[in-house]
Formats: structure tokens, sequence, C-alpha cells
């Protein structure tokens, strides 16, 4: 590279070190953590079980569930949250079938992998912005167990 | 006939009825006119389509239609060799470019979370892709529940 | 210093081997090729023909981004036409033409009018020739619903196996089997002329 044009870069190179001087403020993280609410819900006609696995689910998901759904009956298997950082793959299991791996794909994407027993079923790429908004994503499928049920992996952000 | 009788015969047609079930189905051809005559039908169909498809041509010419997909192509590792000067000009534009595309990324990172705030009412929609290789599933969305759900029929 | 390559006149392995290398000049000529036939897939399947030509044209995006997968397989003609059946599907899928609602999905899984009619038994288009019966072949599938047209291409132009066209529809082997056996009739029925379908 010529001399002169050596020069030009190095003046460029030192505005993008003073550019956030002249704006004032630090040069922000690239990416924030992000904090996710997983359930794994059985959807059913049924009344509840006894067996003392299932608890009610979160009422203002039950509605909105049951407003898409034809099931009468919502109940929580398990639910977890988890914190996704930028670079990094973060694993949820909600039963020993199901599993799920998040990753930020961008300041803008949440890709979210299902794993049945091991293997990947789906991969989903999700906007973060609209799971800030109050988004659900779900991942469903009629159950292998019990004809007519179904199970639901609902992805949430907290709301404040 | 029952329905299911009926795509056995066309299960046997298609060589996908089971080795242990195809006498059943010649048995029945042969003594029940009606498979018989459904059997013909399906034989004539599949005849008929085998005759293939019209081709369509592009209706652009060679270079437009390329041209569209030129651009939006990703260089790989091993480009194909580019004249030396060629390369000498991009090195020249890169003393510039380089500062400039990283000044250009530390405003959209300064502006960004001042964006978000004021577009919050004009969101952009949720988004779900699906890569191709992984079907079986349906993806719907209820704008009403605020909910995409991936309807995974296998799991 | 090496001479170019003939791209008009290379085979289509080694334009697809020079294009793994990343000469763009052996993946135009590939395009070049097969583009017909990528949109004419592209077209029998969306039924418009600004669907088709963005739909085919991402096929060869993304053929070009998986070429490295590319092992020579099956030919690159077919390899390519994989491609676009999938992103076909797949936008299908999103403009739900495919997920059929109701009365159109319990006719083109148990049946419509067609279960009435007696089976065709005269080949009504023996005196055609070729151009002609694809013509008819066409005006034929343009007919028939998404779901039926989809499972008669996969299945008769595609030599997809039942189980292979219920995994790219998503569908189960059974509900193919029905498709493809109603989808079958009533194109029977309008290649014949004995029932003439209403337009979409």
């Amino acid at each position: 590279m010529s001399r002169s044009s050596s020069l030009l870069s190095r003046r460029g190179w030192a505005l993008v070190v003073c550019l956030p001087l002249i704006l004032g403020m630090p040069i922000p993280a690239r990416g924030m953590e992000l904090k996710l609410h997983t359930r794994l819900i059985w959807g059913t006609n049924d009344p509840k079980p006894d067996d003392g696995k299932c608890t009610e689910v979160d009422p203002a998901i039950r509605e909105r569930l049951a407003r898409v759904f034809k099931w009468r009956n919502y109940y929580q298997v398990k639910a977890v949250e988890v914190c996704v950082v930028p670079g990094k793959e973060s694993h949820v299991r909600l039963s020993e079938k199901c599993e799920l791996e998040f990753k930020l794909v961008d300041d803008f994407t949440l890709e979210i992998k299902l794993f049945g027993e091991g293997k990947l079923a789906k991969t989903v790429r999700q906007s973060l912005q609209a799971l800030r908004q109050g988004e659900l994503a779900v991942l469903a499928g009629d159950s292998k167990e019990k004809f007519g049920d179904a199970w639901f992996v609902v992805i949430s952000h907290p709301q404040k | 006939m029952t329905r299911e009788t009926q795509l056995k015969l066309q299960a046997w047609l298609d060589g996908e009825l089971p080795a242990a079930d195809a006498p059943e189905v010649e048995r029945l051809v042969e003594r029940d006119p009606q498979a018989a005559a459904l059997v013909r039908e399906l034989t004539l169909t599949r005849r008929w389509l085998a005759a293939g498809e019209v081709t369509h041509p592009v209706p652009e010419s060679r270079e437009f239609y390329w041209s569209q997909i030129a651009r939006r192509l990703v260089p790989r590792d091993h480009p194909v060799s580019a004249p030396g000067r060629v390369f000498a000009a991009w090195r020249r534009w890169l003393a510039w470019l380089a500062p400039a595309a990283a000044c250009a990324g530390l405003l959209v990172l300064w502006l960004w979370p001042r964006w978000e705030t004021a577009s919050r009412a004009a969101a952009r929609p949720p988004e779900i892709e699906t890569p191709t290789e992984e079907i079986g599933t349906y993806t719907f969305r209820s704008e009403s529940e605020q909910m995409t759900v991936v309807w995974v029929n296998s799991l | 210093m090496s001479r170019a390559p003939d791209y008009p006149n290379a085979s289509d392995p080694t334009l697809v081997q020079l294009a793994q290398q990343g000469d763009t000049l052996a993946f135009e000529e590939l395009v070049a090729r097969h583009r017909d036939k990528v949109y004419s897939r592209a077209l029998s399947m969306m039924r418009n023909e600004t669907d088709a030509l963005e739909l085919s044209q991402e096929a060869w995006i993304k053929a070009w981004q998986r070429l490295g997968q590319f092992q020579g397989e099956s030919s690159f003609a077919t390899w390519i036409t994989r491609i676009v059946i999938n992103i076909c599907l797949d936008a299908l899928r999103r403009q739900k033409r495919l997920h059929a609602e109701s009365i159109e999905q319990m006719a083109e899984e148990s049946g419509g009018v067609e279960r009435h009619l007696p089976p065709v038994q005269v080949d009504m288009l023996a005196g055609l020739d070729r151009a002609e019966l694809r013509a008819r072949i066409e005006a034929g599938l343009r007919q028939l619903s998404e779901a039926h047209r989809t499972v008669l291409i996969l299945h008769e132009f595609e030599g997809l196996e039942y189980k292979e066209c219920a995994k790219r529809m998503g569908c189960s082997i059974g509900t193919i089997m029905s498709r493809l056996f109603y989808a079958r009739r009533r194109l029977a029925a309008l290649l014949a002329g004995l029932k003439e379908e209403r337009k979409p």
C-alpha cells in the first residue's frame, strides 16, 4: 500500500476510535443476554391427572392457547427459565424426550432448535423484537402417548 | 369396494404394496370387474402422465435472469482469480472503506436503541423461518393472540 | 498459463466441480442450462409467474450455498429440481395453500364428485402427439387443488415414493395415498372430458 493511502487509512481508523467520544457515549456491548420462559404444556380434554406431575398453567398463557386450540384443559408439565447469552448455545431439557437449544443468531433473531429423543426435529427462527413485545413462540404436536392429546412448548419473554 | 381396497390397488400398481399382499390383490382384479375397471383407469392416467410436462421458458433473458441471481451470491473461499489491477484498486479503496464501514457500524450501534424505542408501535412482524429440509410441520400464526405455532407432525 | 474452461461444452459434473471451487462462470452455465426446467417446476407448483421466477432464483442461490454438499449421487438437474420443490413447498405452506381446510380437505382425502363417476376405460387421448398430450395434462393439473397437484408432481414427475412424498408434504403416508388416488381419479375424469371442472 502506498504511503499516502496508509496515512489516509490511519486517519480513518483514528476517526473510528474517536467516534464514540464524539457521540458522547461508550460503545455499547454487542447484544444483550436474553431471559426466556420455556414451558412444556399438555393439552387435553380430560381432567387433570392425579399423579402430581402437572401444575396449573399461567392463566394468561392458558387463555391464549385455549382461544387458538380445541383442547379445553392445559396443564404445565415443566417450566424452566433460561438466560441466553450472545455467542453461546443454551440448552433446556423439558422432559426425557424433549430438549431445546437457543442461540442468538444476531441482535434481532433467536434460533430455537427442538430435539426429540436426542434428534433435531425442528429449527425455527424467531424475531426477538416480537418476543419482547409479548409474542409466544409455540412448538407443538400430537401426543404419541395418548390419542387426541397434544404437547406444547411455549417460549416467551418475561413481561415487565 | 372399500376405500382401503382402492388404495391397495393403487399401491399395487405403484409397486408400493408389500409382496405378501400382492396375490390377494391380483386375485381381486381377476374376479371383480369393478376392481379391474379401476385398475384400467389408474393405468391409463399413469400412461398419460408419463408423457411428462410442458417446459416453460423463463420469461427473462439469460443475462437478466442471471444478473438477479449473481448479485445475491456470496463469494466462496476460492473465488475466480481477479486481475491484479482490480485487486490493487480494491486495496486502495480499502484504506478508506474499512474505517468508513466501522464508523457506519458504530453509528448504527449508537442509534439503534433510540430507533427501537421509537419504532415499537410499528414493530417488525414476528418471523419464523423454517429450513426447507426439515419439513413435516405446519406453521401458522394467530394475529389476535400474538402467537406463532409450529406444529410438528412426528415427534 | 492455464486455458479458460470451455464452459458451453463442459459436462454438468465438470461445471459443478468448477462451481464448487468458486467459479461463478461455471455456475452461470449451469443456470443457463437448467433454468427453464427449474422455472417450469416452480410454475407448475405455484401457478404464478412472479412467484415461480422469484422462487426459482432462490433455488439457484440456495444451490450455490450448498454446492459443497452435492456429491453427485443424483444428476445435477435432479438435485436442483429437488431444491426448488422444497422451496415451493415451503412457500405453499407459508401461504397455507397446502393446508387445506374443512370441506376442501375432506374432498382431497376422501374424494369428491369423482367418487361417483365410473372409471375411465377408453384412452380418449390416444391420437394426440406428445406436445398436445402434455398441454392437456397441464390444463388438467391446473384445475386440481394445490394438494392434489403437488402430490401428482412429486409422485409422477419426480418419481418420489409415498414415504418421500409424505415427508416433503408434511403428512402421513395414508394421506398421500388418498390424495394421490383422488388426484388421479379427478385428473382422469378431466382429461377424458367426463367432468367440467369449474375454473379456479
